[in-house]
């Protein structure tokens, strides 16, 4: 052991072998920084131990007295058990690693001091970390998001209801809302499991017979259900043809399907042409519609088909509904605004852009292998297997009140064995693991209570089931320090890329023990990402990753933008969640995620893009000219519009976007003395002005060094994603900027300026060159995205053992190209993936 | 007691007589049970919380002039019939609050260290409504209420830092409040109550079996649930002695549905009318609503959405579009308080008996700053100020008020969040 005092302000600070930071100390009746830490002497010759570069290189400004940005590194105590203190530690190895600290202006350590403080400090954090990983796990049991409540209960059940509107928001922690940290419980949760749990097994009970829909109508059938508002604006029957017009009069002119008499999956298929559209074909949008009285500016669409003019064309389309819900399908003025759409007055003809339909069918429920459900469904079975029903008055011997319904129950007549069995057989699936005896034991007891003193045999099993789907061994994800077991193992795979509950296939293979090994895992993870659930995983993750969630959180300013429309709301997001399946399901690599010479479009995003003009509104995936600046995630229309406002772009907001969520660094908050910066659009002063004499200060341009590049290099884009040489402003300034696609003009303000500079000084000309900067450190780029997906996966963001884990994933998937999908595989196989 | 669904009123016929022309039967008539004796001098005092999260145009709100004789201003002009019975701040708001996402701080006033990732929000703590609510709340049906609408933020948390749900449907909170169940859906709902607390129970005894094999850590992550477990209890036990007590006759129409969002002025009109008749009843006494919608509302010569014109970098058209919204909001809120002040309670009205704070989170949208927030005060028998000027540069804090608050209230504390002190001019 060798020990160092130093006397500095009565502190002692107390150096020993093993570790730099440790449990604190008191000393002598003062209280001690101790910081115990690994001393090599003379490993490197002339390199001065750790604390004396603390104290030579740090302390002018994060002392006790001045504590510069908040931080005190003289008062850091280094307590082992407080999280906080460590994650502090971390932060000052990243500057000090990144040589943001200490700053330009002030006295710099020598290359070897810096080397020797980092190595010091990584393998005592390191150490720390592990022993914490060891000793509570990565992360603390978690309970299930509502997202995944809502999808393992319709999964469980085999049922569609949304009980998500019964809990209280989740909190998003570190970008996520798997992560456990932020999970908690209140009394609204437990109310809402109970609430959610009733009408999940009434749903799944399935009460009263239904009959699946099986609805085909020709043209004049689907003129027939309401003549009256079709005819009222100008849609009318044509031989056989049905001639549907504008969506603008939604919902008279919309299609509507009967009411679903069932949550489930639904098929709709359509034939129908296209007409006086110039030869360009006309979409056709399908969506949910709930009810009538309300009536929204646009209507809900989920999904949309191109019609060609030339030939009939039959398109199908699936789309969930809930009961008592409709599909709706309208046309062809899809997204039009007003001021673009034909005018029309009532009752007039109606001769432009119109779809001529043929055919209209609905189906479903569809089951998962492709059949139409029939009443009892599938859901009754998951819970009374082949047990038979019953009317209702005839199991209490009381006539239904004049006018309801006489429901139909389950019946036994072995009720003791049969509450027994079902339980039995259920509880497995709903715990996701083989159940001890014992509790099996609790919940047929719960039955068998109920039943003894005299409840009917299906109340007694709902009030079970419902018990069952309210107990924390549903509600909470099972997991115990150290190496996971291959039913959490299961869970982890299925929560990860489902959103959901792992299915009987992947139990079975986790009862099989398959689970534990990487072939085993690897099929596994094959064959979920090929199911259709494996969408929830892609919806999910970019959502929260990329921000997509709040693509609608901000609408665009109609004068500034007028030509933003539904069209490039919807457009805009299919493209981003088309590029981020493409490069996961042809283990794309994540480096295109940067800069690719493809991407998927259509007539609005080609228009928004200044590309080559594209026929129809379903997109595709299309090259991109060399000269592009289109291709990977920054410049795409959803990103840009998320990371604005509705008037105004902000680099700043921009470039932490960028850093965080694509360079894997967070910047820290700005600090609280400086001044505001505040929006000025009417033109006179533009941002660089104002961002340059803010960075002035030197505690503000430690970190705009970082994040202002790729908020200058995006500067070049608009609120909506367009590229821009000026801003727009509200007032008129003489000039003006034109939008050809609709044919508008707005008032034209200053220039924009393209480039910027990259953190160590290299110039940029324009978004492109940005982008090849960032290409440079494609390990960063990887690293980054392995961390959110690690973070999303366990539902933990990375700590600092975990960085060696994720360096290692990224060498192994340095020799697959940085393909997204070995990515994933190499997460699934990473220790933090199989431990708490 | 039912409310005659036969024969249901238009709303705005309805929305007419629940601000002025409602003949109300004598308040203590309908005051249920315990409540009753004690209205009948001293009626009991009762807290209104008003969020709106896109702050307010400073140069068209704030006088130069404090005191009850302040210069009124464009926005103060709609308040000029309640001259006296309100108190508006200036130079109040949290320490180094910044930005949107302060909402969750805006009524637990905890250090802004706290909750200033947006991503950390679970250690925020207790709001005002709910802490007030743990004193207030035991002897009316509902303990609180938290409802408003579209507002997508929370406002109201627990201790532990999760927020408590708005209900966002007006019509369902005037069932909840005021329209009695069959006689056959209040056995089941009995039914359901004791089933819920029958699951509790074994909810709870296997939380303490999990916590036996678990870390420390994760067994005061139990500990947390399973005092949520308990709290739902209580709950449901509480829901279960009001189940089978009527619920107040008010001889108003439900709602015949819920106004859209672009109708602001139906739709807060409504709210506010809920609020009213709530208090009225004593169905509850401590109510945070929200209020405010970032889109575009309908109103004459309004072409923007709220958000937009909010951040309207000082373009001169845009800070008009905002002062459409932002005077039909105080014009509002003004009708609440005139309307508040026609209800006798007792020897005095219903807003003397009422402590309402309009508050937002917000100073100046268009900057995203946090600092000299619009702070109404009024009603709750408070010593009216019209306008009290604090410090515009170093503001006091607004947990002082809360502070004040709590004490016309009848809760002697002297701290909430990170108080300095109290606010004693009113």
């Amino acid at each position: 052991m060798h020990e160092v005092l130093l006397k500095r302000s009565s502190i002692r600070v107390t150096c020993r072998r093993g570790a730099l930071i440790g449990p604190q100390r008191h000393h002598r009746g003062v209280t001690a920084i101790t910081l115990l830490c690994t001393i090599v002497v003379g490993a490197s010759a002339g390199a001065a131990p750790p604390q004396l570069l603390l104290e030579r290189y740090c302390f002018s400004c994060h002392d006790r007295e001045t504590a510069e940005a908040g931080l005190n590194l003289e008062g850091l105590t280094a307590v082992a058990d407080r999280p906080s203190s460590l994650q502090l530690w971390e932060a000052v190895f990243d500057r000090v690693e990144r040589l943001e600290m200490p700053p330009a202006d002030a006295e710099q350590p020598t290359p070897e001091e810096r080397a020797v403080f980092l190595s010091l400090l990584e393998v005592d954090l390191r150490t720390e970390s592990l022993a914490r990983q060891a000793r509570e796990g990565r992360g603390p049991v978690r309970r299930l998001t509502r997202t995944e409540y809502e999808n393992t209960i319709n999964d469980l059940l085999s049922i569609k209801v949304s009980v998500r509107n019964l809990f209280p928001d989740d909190a998003v922690t570190a970008g996520f809302d798997k992560v456990g940290e932020g999970l908690t419980m209140s009394a609204s949760h437990f109310e809402g499991y109970q609430a959610a749990a009733d009408k999940a097994v009434t749903e799944a009970m399935a009460a009263i017979p239904f009959k699946p829909l099986s609805y085909s109508l020709d043209g004049v059938g689907v003129y027939k259900t309401r003549s009256d508002n079709f005819k009222s604006f100008g849609s009318v029957v044509e031989n056989d043809l049905f001639l549907l017009t504008s969506r603008l009069f939604y919902p008279y002119t919309a299609i509507l399907s009967p009411w679903a008499p069932r949550g489930g999956r639904y098929r709709v298929r359509v034939t129908a042409q296209a007409r006086n559209n110039d030869g360009k074909p006309v979409p056709i949008g399908f969506g949910v519609h709930s009810h009538w009285l309300y009536k929204p500016d646009a209507p809900e669409l989920s999904d949309w088909r191109d019609i060609p003019e030339d030939a009939p064309r039959t398109v199908t389309v699936d789309i969930d509904l809930m009961t008592e819900q409709q599909v709706h399908a309208f046309g062809p003025t899809l997204w039009q605004r007003d001021y673009v759409a034909p005018k029309y007055r009532k009752g007039e003809a109606w001769d432009k852009s119109t779809l001529a339909i043929s055919q209209f069918e609905v189906e479903g429920p569809i089951r998962a292998d492709g059949t139409l459900e029939k009443w009892p469904p599938e859901s009754y079975r998951v819970l009374f297997d082949d047990l038979p029903l019953e009317l209702l008055s005839k199991v209490t011997g009381k006539q239904p009140a004049s006018g309801g319904h006489d429901p139909r129950v389950p019946v036994s007549k072995n009720a003791r064995e049969d509450a027994a069995r079902l339980v039995r057989r259920f509880l497995p699936k709903a715990f996701r693991r083989p159940v001890p005896d014992g509790l099996v034991a609790e919940y047929v007891g719960r039955a068998h209570t109920a039943l003894e003193v005299g409840v009917p045999f299906h109340e007694a099993m709902r009030d079970t089931y419902k018990a069952i789907l309210c107990s924390p061994h549903f509600l909470l994800l099972q997991e115990t320090p150290g190496p996971l077991d291959s039913h959490a193992i299961a869970s982890r795979m299925a929560y990860f890329l489902w959103n959901g509950p792992p299915d009987d296939h992947l139990l079975a293979a986790a009862d099989r023990g398959d689970l534990t090994s990487p072939e085993g895992r690897h099929a596994q993870v094959e064959r979920m990402l090929a199911d259709p659930r494996a969408v929830r995983f892609e919806r999910s993750f970019t959502d929260q990753w990329l921000d997509l969630q709040r693509i609608e959180a901000t609408s665009p300013d109609d004068k500034l933008y007028p030509e933003f429309d539904d069209a490039l709301r919807l457009s805009c997001l299919e493209e981003t969640r088309l590029f981020f399946h493409e490069l996961l399901s042809r283990d794309l690599s994540l480096l295109e995620g940067i800069q690719s010479d493809w991407t998927f479009l259509n007539e609005p995003l080609a228009a928004l893009y200044g590309l080559s003009e594209m026929r129809g509104h379903e997109l595709h995936r299309a090259a991109l000219p060399a000269d592009s600046r289109r291709g990977g995630f920054l410049t795409q229309a959803s990103i840009l519009k998320v990371t604005a406002d509705g008037a105004n772009t902000s680099p700043i907001l921009r470039g932490k976007w960028v850093t965080e969520r694509i360079l894997g660094v967070a910047p820290p908050a700005p600090p609280e003395d400086v001044a505001e910066i505040e929006p000025d659009i009417r033109g006179a002063i533009t941002i660089r002005e104002q961002l340059a004499k803010h960075r002035s200060t030197e505690a503000c341009a430690s970190c705009h060094k970082v994040i202002d590049p790729p908020g200058f290099a995006l500067e070049s884009f608009d609120v909506i994603g367009g590229w821009r040489d000026h801003y727009r402003v509200p007032h008129s300034t003489g000039a003006v900027v034109e939008i050809p696609r609709i044919k508008r003009r707005v008032h034209r303000g200053p220039a924009v300026e393209h480039g910027y500079f990259m953190p160590d000084g290299r110039p940029f000309a324009d978004v492109n060159e940005y982008k090849r900067f960032l290409l440079e450190d494609p390990d960063g780029l990887a690293t980054a995205l392995a961390a959110k997906l690690l973070a999303y996966a366990t539902g933990v963001p990375v700590q600092f053992a975990d960085r060696e884990d994720i360096a290692e994933i990224v060498t192994q998937i340095r020799g697959k190209g940085y393909g997204v999908r070995s990515l994933v595989h190499a997460v699934v196989e990473s220790r933090p993936f199989l431990h708490k | 007691m039912r409310v005659n669904l036969r024969t249901p009123l238009s709303r705005r016929l309805l929305l007419k007589q629940g601000a002025v022309a409602l003949a109300l039967p004598a308040l203590n008539a309908m005051l249920p049970r315990a409540a009753t004796a004690a209205a009948a001098s001293h009626g009991p005092m009762r807290l209104v919380l008003i969020a709106r999260n896109l702050g307010m145009h400073a140069p068209f709100l704030f006088p130069e002039t404090p005191g009850l004789a302040y210069e009124s201003t464009r926005y103060l002009r709609h308040l000029e019939p309640n001259r006296g019975r309100f108190t508006l701040f200036s130079g109040i708001s949290h320490p180094h609050y910044h930005n949107h996402h302060s909402e969750p701080g805006l009524f637990t006033a905890v250090h802004w260290d706290r909750i200033k990732e947006p991503t950390r929000q679970h250690h925020n703590s207790i709001s005002l409504d709910q802490h007030v609510a743990d004193r207030l709340g035991a002897d009316t049906r509902f303990r609180n209420l938290v409802i408003g609408s579209p507002v997508q933020w929370h406002f109201s948390w627990s201790a532990k830092g999760v927020p408590v749900p708005t209900e966002r449907q007006p019509t369902k909170v005037f069932q909840r409040l005021f329209i009695d169940g069959s006689p056959e859906e209040v056995r089941k709902e009995v039914e359901r109550l004791k089933t819920g607390r029958s699951i509790l129970d074994q909810v709870a005894e296997q939380a303490r079996d999990l916590s036996r094999w678990l870390g420390p850590e994760d067994r005061r992550r139990l500990d947390l649930m399973f005092g949520a477990v308990r709290e739902t209890e209580q709950a449901l036990l509480r829901n279960e002695s009001w189940a089978t007590t009527p619920k107040p006759n008010i001889a108003v129409a439900a709602p015949p549905a819920d106004p859209a969002n672009e109708n602001l002025i139906d739709r807060e009109k409504l709210w506010f009318d809920i609020v009213r008749l709530a208090l009225q009843t004593d169905s509850t006494r401590v109510i945070l609503l929200t209020m405010g919608d970032s889109g575009r509302a309908k109103l004459d010569g309004l072409t923007l959405a709220h958000h937009d014109a909010s951040h309207h970098g000082k373009d001169e058209t845009k800070i008009e579009q905002l002062a459409i919204i932002e005077e039909t909001e105080l014009a509002q809120f003004s009708r609440f308080l005139s309307s508040m002040d026609e209800v006798q309670d007792g020897n005095a009205t219903l807003l003397d008996r009422t402590v309402v704070l309009n508050a937002s989170n917000l100073g100046n949208a268009s900057a995203h700053t946090c600092k000299n927030l619009p702070i109404f005060l009024a009603g709750g028998g408070f010593d009216h100020q019209g306008h009290v000027l604090h410090d515009r540069e170093n503001n006091t804090p607004l947990a002082n008020l809360f502070v004040r608050m709590l004490h016309q209230l009848g809760v002697e504390e002297d701290r909430f969040g990170e108080s300095t002190g109290v606010i004693d001019e009113v």
